[in-house]
């Protein structure tokens, strides 16, 4: 029984002349082809196609057919960048950019053993000369990739099939690269280890995921990692597919080869590395912490003492995101990023500091959706256990232009907000902030900048809109500074520090 | 009535760009912004391009004393129009013919800033030399003159010195008429 089918999917936006195609995947599989090239219903079937994302005109065409005849509409496509398929009286032209291949990488070869067939052989990759426009919203947006791929669920988004087609990311990892093509050639699953026999020597053991008929006709062999010597073969069980090769010594390494049983040809095989001294430590959580997105922060987890490494900018654009609760929550999880890459101590230089904050019922009542946003952020960011000390720098004479109440009130409900994100963090002493100040500076300024406070870390952040403001204004910009700018912008924050008002919020 | 800010004593005090905050905060104070003014900025110094347009794209406004000071007076609804000799062909999607405005940005409010750029001797046989910033608003006239132009703050001496209202409404008409005339002989190019 021949299992040699070919899926092709191709992800298109409309054009005035027809289709364009701005990623194209084919991929061999382990199925019974149809008799004839076959579009899936829905999915091309009688022109009509998928639509993922309406209000972004993305769709989704799939059909399944023998290697052969896919391979002829690749071949055709790729050379001509052109594939016209006729249903009756409907006619869908497809089209694409100029293509280069990309060439194999030296990467790409660590496994490959010359002169033999790998098992699992790299994706062919086509690479555009430019980025797609049409698409600019996937580029710049690694979720909106992920809603495609099904990997993440948005309820204005369909996703593609079949399940899993794709790995995870990588549709955002191809596209990010101009590549717009990629044709994955057929392999099958396997998995091996090396464990300790009884007799103190080593066996190697390990599982292939195929066939009934591939099983019975082939056997595994294990050879030294330069290929000179034989360890062991092996049968594969028929009914588990599960095979083991006693090797004498631990090799760690080596070469793993499907033999053809009637032949002794090998079919395939790949160089294997195994990694040695793997500690897992059990995480035992006690508590959680749950972001206004729903999102949980174990908060005992594995974050705490990780280094955030400095980034060196973050854009955000609102209407890149497929609805407003998602734009809220990328926002929010990029200033958690750079508020933790500023390490224990964190300065908001900001004249108009977090904006008002004003008080309901004794509880803390934020007075814009920015100020949640980043609250949120500032919660998520300090349920990983590495903020100990904030200091908001402001100038009041701005501030207040902006505030209902009087300084005192203003101050009063700050110590309200210290407050509450203490008490949040209540029980988990390495959330807890050491200190929380908030400085009044004599002097007017107006650029906003984030600053590490600390000794270690020298990371300072240019931010385009005021912390109350970039949800309401659509965007929000943050650049960390060079050296020079850097050590300029921490000398004037500084002295605002030194001779400014400081008041302690906790 | 008025400041004196001696280069000298800042220069020897060791914070140039205090000079900076020092001449905002006088201008904002005889100034006072609130929602809704329009100020009428007249400087034959003033690069609109170098020292508002560019600092106010790349999120530097303090960079420039002009961006910073055009940052502090931008409340909401806040207008500008200014007229100076420097070039003005760097305007982003500069329009055909003056007023010119400038990219809007929320980091000055969104306020509307209009160019005009004079050229010397067309105009009534006049040259074009003071500086002064004039505000018409809800709380009425106010102004102050400069000397010598800001642009180049940090390397001078420089002088403040607030109006009366009976001067400030005589150079808001002569603003008005150089701002006409501007417009009427559109940049007096042929």
């Amino acid at each position: 029984m021949e299992f040699d089918s070919s899926l092709l999917s191709l992800l298109t936006t409309p054009t005035s002349n027809g289709e364009e195609i701005f990623f194209a995947y084919r991929k061999e599989v382990r199925e019974r082809p149809p008799d004839e090239i076959t579009w899936y219903r829905d999915r091309g079937d009688k022109g009509i196609a998928k639509s993922l994302w309406k209000d972004k005109n993305i769709k989704q065409w799939l059909l399944i057919g023998n290697d052969m005849e896919v391979h002829k509409i690749w071949d055709s496509l790729l050379s001509t960048k052109r594939y016209t398929i006729t249903w009756d009286d409907v006619e869908v032209d497809f089209s694409l950019p100029e293509l280069d291949m990309v060439p194999e990488t030296q990467e790409d070869n660590f496994r490959k053993i010359a002169g033999i067939k790998v098992i699992n052989p790299i994706p062919v990759l086509y690479r555009r000369q430019d980025y797609p426009a049409q698409v600019d919203f996937l580029i710049d947006e690694k979720s909106n990739c992920s809603f495609i791929q099904g990997y993440l669920y948005h309820p204005s988004i369909s996703p593609m099939a079949p399940a899993g087609l794709l790995p995870e990311d990588s549709l955002f990892n191809y596209l990010k690269d101009k590549v717009v093509a990629v044709y994955q050639p057929r392999g099958f699953y396997y998995d091996l280890r090396e464990t300790s026999g009884s007799e103190g020597n080593t066996i190697v053991e390990g599982f292939i995921q195929h066939t009934k008929v591939f099983r019975e006709t082939h056997l595994v062999e294990i050879r030294t990692l330069d290929g000179a010597k034989t360890l062991g073969r092996s049968s594969i069980d028929i009914t588990s597919g599960k095979w083991q090769v006693p090797i004498g010594p631990k090799e760690g390494q080596g070469q793993f080869l499907i033999v053809n049983r009637s032949d002794e040809a090998i079919t395939s095989g790949e160089k294997y590395y195994l990694i040695g001294n793997i500690n897992i430590t059990p995480n035992i959580v006690d508590t959680v912490f749950t972001d206004l997105y729903g999102r949980r922060v174990y908060l005992t987890g594995e974050h705490h003492g990780n280094k955030y490494e400095p980034i060196e900018s973050i854009r955000w654009d609102a209407s890149v995101h497929p609805d407003s609760n998602q734009a809220e929550i990328e926002l929010s999880d990029r200033i958690t990023h750079v508020l933790l890459s500023l390490g224990s101590d964190v300065v908001i230089n900001d004249p108009f500091l977090l904006g008002d904050i004003l008080e309901k019922d004794g509880q803390v009542k934020f007075t814009s959706q920015s100020q949640i946003i980043f609250v949120n952020a500032l919660m998520n960011a300090m349920a990983r256990g590495i903020i100990k000390n904030i200091t908001l720098v402001g100038y009041w004479a701005k501030a207040r232009r902006f505030v209902a109440g009087d300084q005192k009130i203003f101050l009063d409900n700050y110590k309200m907000l210290a407050k509450f994100l203490q008490s949040i963090f209540a029980k988990v002493p390495k959330a807890k902030l050491e200190s929380f100040k908030l400085v009044l500076s004599n002097q007017t300024f107006h650029d906003r900048y984030w600053i590490s406070g600390g000794l270690g870390t020298q990371v300072c952040y240019q931010v385009t809109n005021s912390t109350n403001g970039p949800f309401e204004q659509n965007e929000l910009s943050i650049r960390q500074q060079n050296e020079l700018d850097s050590f300029k912008e921490r000398t004037k924050i500084s002295r605002r520090i030194q001779e400014g008002t400081v008041i302690n919020l906790i | 009535m008025g400041v004196y800010l001696h280069h000298v004593s800042y220069y020897l005090r060791g914070a140039i760009e205090d000079k900076t905050v020092d001449a905002i905060n006088y201008i904002t104070s005889i100034l006072s912004p609130i929602d809704g003014n329009k100020y009428y900025i007249m400087d034959p110094y003033l690069n609109v391009v170098d020292d508002i347009q560019y600092p106010i794209k790349e999120s530097k406004v303090e960079n420039s004393i002009w961006s910073f000071l055009i940052a502090e007076l931008a409340m909401p609804d806040t207008a500008f129009k200014i007229i100076t000799r420097e070039p003005v062909d760097g305007i982003f999607e500069k329009g055909p013919h003056p007023p010119y405005s400038l990219p809007v940005s929320p980091l000055i409010n969104n306020a509307k800033v209009d160019v005009c750029k004079y050229v010397d001797k067309k105009y009534c046989d006049t040259g074009m030399h003071d500086r002064f910033i004039l505000r018409d608003g809800n709380e009425g006239l106010a102004g102050v003159h400069i000397g010598p132009s800001l642009a180049d703050i940090k390397d001078k001496d420089v002088s403040i010195t607030p109006y009366s209202a009976p001067t400030v409404a005589t150079a808001l008409k002569a603003f008005s008429d150089m701002w006409n005339a501007c417009i009427t002989n559109k940049e007096w190019k042929k």
